[in-house]
């Protein structure tokens, strides 16, 4: 129960001002009526005191009266002892009745209360058997002279007095008086203590008390004290009236109180929730109502000043917001959103499209090369690469369309309710639009390129639409691949490809070897000299280990590429190479071809390291094969590196010739010693058709160019027989020999055999 | 006179019961008289005041004159008034019977006392019994000198009252005390003294 109480208390805490008035109410009439209580207290004493003294006052007023008659009716006792006539009585009562009647009570002098006298012998016998008024006939007991009895519901007072002789002061007998002592109080005096009509004496019939005693038997009602009357009534009065002021003045207090203070701080209260819930919206009044009170008036201006100031910070706020936004959302360089804005974007797009008829495509950019751009003419031009690509792009999309770049040189852009041709010839008109650009204005020679990865589906089915991105990817991949479309639109059997690329092991597997060589394995194939059949150099192909398992190039280099990783696997596949060189796993006086990638050619660190490997020069013959794409995408750039490697002794192979571009007008500026047919002109050979002509002059013309020419994909010995009679210098193939851990020699052929 | 009152010392009123008569009063001054004389005083002069103190005084000497008194002084010396009607009534047959039965007391008027003399009828008709002529007869009847002494202020001497005096006694002389009332109040009771003390300086000379 307490327990419960205590909970409804704390509910209530804090108090309102409203709860802390009443309390103070409750306080106040308590106090009041504790103060009125111990007034009424005091009052009730006064009037105590005053009925006590008021009392006594009365006894003493009937004892002054009672003395007074006392005093009067001995007075009148003496007198009348003194005269002749009442002498004369005791000696000759002849005329006793006369005396009586005529010159005592016949007579005004004594006082009407006196209802009858009588004189007594010095034996206390009456001198008249016939006495008047009840008067006795014989003296009362000596000690009993005066005494008040009760006669037909009346109270009189007997009283006795001697009579001496005037001569001899002897005493002559006794006069007694019978006195209506009620008549007599009330006649003699005004009584102002007592309400005279309620005086009355409890004395019985024949029943006899003494004088001095009869107070004792008095009844009487006080008169009402008037000043305590006045007294009481003006406290009364007083009270009431300060009870009234109390009320009224309690009244005014709680209308101040709920008007001064309760009901502006209720406002105040009511403006500061309304900011509070303005859940970020400030109210545009301020708080305007002036308040009655100098406090809540500050605190009014102050809060107003202060919303003032919340206005401005909020403003200001949102302004940062929109500036952070901006910046969240926007990329510093180009202007456009960047990958948050792009997210961003996307979920609002999932959001709007999912379940509806809406065609959705998603379209990524790609610069090519965009890292042998960076490093061979600084990041300030690769910067205006982006910014004008950007540009570009801009110019080309819809009005409306967003771009977004999502990573260095990655752009991508998507499109609602648009149908995949559409989407598709936007995507080209944007490759073409680029290709266009001059970018010798800021200072490239090179064409610069972009690629573009398309994925399409519809807002009906859900799971297409969430895998636009990947499937973007994909298709960039495949746009990205030596000797494809510029443009790739994603569909299902890209992902045997490229499962791989996505696949989490392989990437772990391939970044870990990046790290830590150790998983490196790199295998040696054969390349046999077609005239003599021994084995002029081995090819150094990479494998990287994963358990009992090889991972095979096939599968690391779209990893490689996708990641942007050709520079630094280059570095570490050459250092693996230094490594075998160095355990003597390749026989002295061989040669070694071994690939470099296309960043790989234009990246100082990758030259650093294959500048390393000039130590070996003088016991191996060290050839670099480069792809054609490699080359023509940096033709200057690429030339001018091949040469001064050339220069220092390293062999420059054109690797996978007829795969790419394969243009002759190229062919005839590189700079190179070597030119690998790949093995999709090597199978053509045999097609009987217009190709295998034209490969055949390709070769002869490379031949008599001065290059040495190396078949791939040397299989069978038909193969190898016509290159031989094509006059290829060198072949490569299984026919030969496969990738070998170690270094082998040439598989033993019969057609080289000595005869 | 004790006027019937044991011991007497204060004046009696009106209205008090009045029993003693003037037989009563003659007999007391006859009882003083022979006290007097019997301590050996021989030359006595007894002074009487008003209408019934100087009445008995006469009265007593006409009655029984004693050789010691050799004069009387009467003070005041005037009729007692009586209203005459009441008197005859009273002294009629059933008006007696009636007054007088057992004792009783009855208002009279006599002298000063106007219809509150309290007496019984014996009392009234002994002193109502005093006209005019009858105290005449009674001065002219004295056998001693009298010596009359009155207030010149007196108003209850009758008319002409000095001259019936000196007509039915020419030897009684008569003083008068100038501005003196009835009762000789103020500086007058010394004139009076005086007076008295003259006149009984004369006994020795005659």
């Amino acid at each position: 129960m307490m327990t419960r109480n205590i909970l409804r208390l704390n509910n209530l805490w804090p108090f309102t001002i409203k709860v802390y008035a009443f309390i103070f109410i409750i306080i106040m009439s308590l106090v009041f009526g504790f103060l009125g209580w111990g007034m009424q207290y005091k009052l009730e004493n006064i009037r105590n005191e005053a009925h006590i003294r008021n009392n006594k006052a009365a006894l003493d007023e009937i004892s002054y009266v009672i003395n007074h008659i006392q005093n009067e009716i001995s007075h009148i006792g003496k007198t009348i002892a003194s005269q002749d006539e009442t002498s004369q009585q005791f000696f000759n009562p002849e005329y006793y009745h006369y005396w009586r009647d005529n010159r005592i009570l016949g007579t005004a002098t004594l006082p009407e209360y006196v209802q009858a006298v009588e004189l007594y012998t010095t034996q206390g016998h009456a001198l008249t058997r016939q006495t008047i008024g009840n008067m006795p006939k014989r003296l009362p007991e000596q000690n009993i002279r005066n005494y008040v009895t009760r006669q037909a519901g009346d109270d009189f007072l007997y009283i006795f007095y001697p009579v001496t002789s005037p001569q001899t002061n002897a005493t002559q007998g006794y006069i007694g008086f019978k006195i209506n002592l009620l008549g007599a109080i009330i006649s003699e005096q005004r009584f102002s203590n007592i309400e005279v009509n309620t005086l009355s004496f409890s004395v019985g019939e024949k029943e006899y008390i003494p004088l001095e005693q009869i107070y004792s038997r008095m009844k009487f009602v006080l008169i009402p004290n008037a000043e305590n009357i006045a007294l009481t009534s003006s406290i009364e009065k007083s009270q009431r009236q300060i009870l009234f002021a109390m009320i009224v003045l309690y009244f005014i207090f709680y209308l101040m109180l709920s008007s001064i203070l309760s009901a502006p701080l209720r406002r105040l209260s009511l403006h500061i929730d309304s900011l509070r819930k303005g859940q970020g919206g400030l109210l545009t009044k301020s708080y305007t109502r002036s308040l009655p009170l100098a406090e809540l008036e500050n605190v009014r201006n102050s809060l107003n000043d202060y919303q003032t100031k919340l206005e401005e910070m909020h403003l200001s706020l949102n302004e940062k917001n929109n500036e952070l936004w901006q910046l969240a959302h926007h990329d510093p360089l180009t202007g456009i959103y960047n990958r948050r804005g792009f997210e961003e974007g996307w979920k609002h797009m999932l959001s709007v499209s999912s379940g509806h008829r809406l065609g959705v495509a998603l379209l990524l950019f790609d610069c090519d090369h965009f890292k042998a751009i960076n490093d061979t003419y600084g990041h300030p031009v690769g910067d205006k690469v982006l910014q004008v690509i950007t540009h570009t792009l801009q110019t080309t999309l819809r009005h409306g369309d967003r771009l977004y770049r999502i990573g260095g040189d990655e752009f991508a852009t998507l499109f609602l309710d648009v149908d995949a041709n559409l989407a598709l010839n936007t995507a080209e008109r944007c490759l073409e639009t680029v290709s266009q650009y001059d970018f010798t204005s800021i200072g490239i020679l090179e064409p610069v390129r972009i690629s573009a990865g398309m994925a399409y589906a519809s807002g009906t089915n859900v799971d297409a639409l969430s895998n636009l991105p990947k499937q973007a990817d994909v298709a960039m991949y495949h746009a990205k691949r030596p000797g494809k479309s510029k443009i790739a639109v994603f569909d299902e059997s890209m992902l045997e490809n490229t499962d791989i690329l996505f696949s989490n092991r392989i990437n772990s597997l391939v970044f870990n070897a990046i790290e830590n060589d150790d998983s490196i394995e790199m295998h040696y194939q054969p390349i046999t000299n077609l005239g003599t059949g021994v084995v002029d150099y081995y090819e150094a192909l990479v494998r990287i280990r994963d358990g009992d398992n090889l991972i095979i190039p096939s599968t690391i280099f779209p990893i490689i590429a996708e990641r942007r990783l050709e520079a630094e696997f280059d570095i570490v596949v050459f250092g693996k190479i230094a490594k075998d060189i160095e355990m003597g796993k390749i026989p002295p006086g061989k040669g070694i071809t071994f690939n470099l990638s296309g960043p790989g050619l234009v990246d100082p660190f990758v030259l650093e390291k294959i500048n390393s490997l000039e130590i070996y020069l003088s016991k191996y013959t060290l050839i670099l094969e480069v792809t054609e794409t490699a080359l023509i995408t940096q033709l200057h750039l690429a030339s001018t590196i091949l040469n001064r490697l050339r220069l220092k002794g390293f062999k420059i192979a054109l690797d996978d010739f007829g795969s790419g571009y394969s243009s002759l007008s190229y062919l005839a500026n590189m700079p190179v010693d070597c030119v690998k047919f790949d093995i999709t002109l090597i199978q053509q050979l045999f097609e009987g058709t217009r190709q295998s002509i034209i490969i055949e002059n390709l070769a002869s013309m490379v031949l008599k160019a001065g290059y040495d020419l190396v078949a791939e994909g040397v299989e069978t010995e038909e193969i190898l027989t016509r290159i031989k009679e094509l006059g290829f210098t060198r072949g490569q193939g299984f026919l030969f020999g496969r990738p070998e851990s170690t270094c082998k020699e040439s598989a033993d052929l019969a057609m080289f055999k000595k005869k | 006179m004790s006027l019937g009152v044991n011991r007497r010392k204060q004046s009696l009123a009106c209205e008090a019961a009045h029993t003693h008569t003037m037989d009563d009063e003659t007999g007391e001054v006859a009882f003083w008289i022979n006290w007097l004389s019997s301590r050996g005083y021989k030359d006595i002069v007894p002074v009487g005041f008003s209408s019934t103190g100087n009445i008995s005084l006469l009265l007593y000497n006409i009655q029984t004159p004693h050789p010691s008194i050799k004069k009387m002084i009467l003070t005041s010396f005037n009729p007692v008034h009586i209203n005459q009607a009441e008197r005859l009534k009273l002294q009629t047959g059933a008006g007696r019977k009636s007054h007088a039965q057992g004792g009783k007391i009855a208002r009279y008027s006599v002298g000063y006392c106007k219809n509150n003399f309290s007496s019984t009828l014996n009392t009234y008709l002994s002193y109502s019994a005093f006209v005019d002529d009858k105290i005449l007869d009674l001065i002219s009847h004295s056998t001693v000198p009298l010596e009359i002494i009155l207030g010149s202020a007196d108003t209850v001497l009758p008319v002409n009252w000095q001259a019936k005096i000196i007509a039915r006694n020419p030897r009684a002389r008569i003083s008068v005390v100038n501005k003196a009332n009835h009762f000789f109040e103020g500086t007058t009771e010394l004139d009076l003294a005086d007076n008295v003390e003259t006149i009984l300086k004369t006994i020795s000379t005659h």
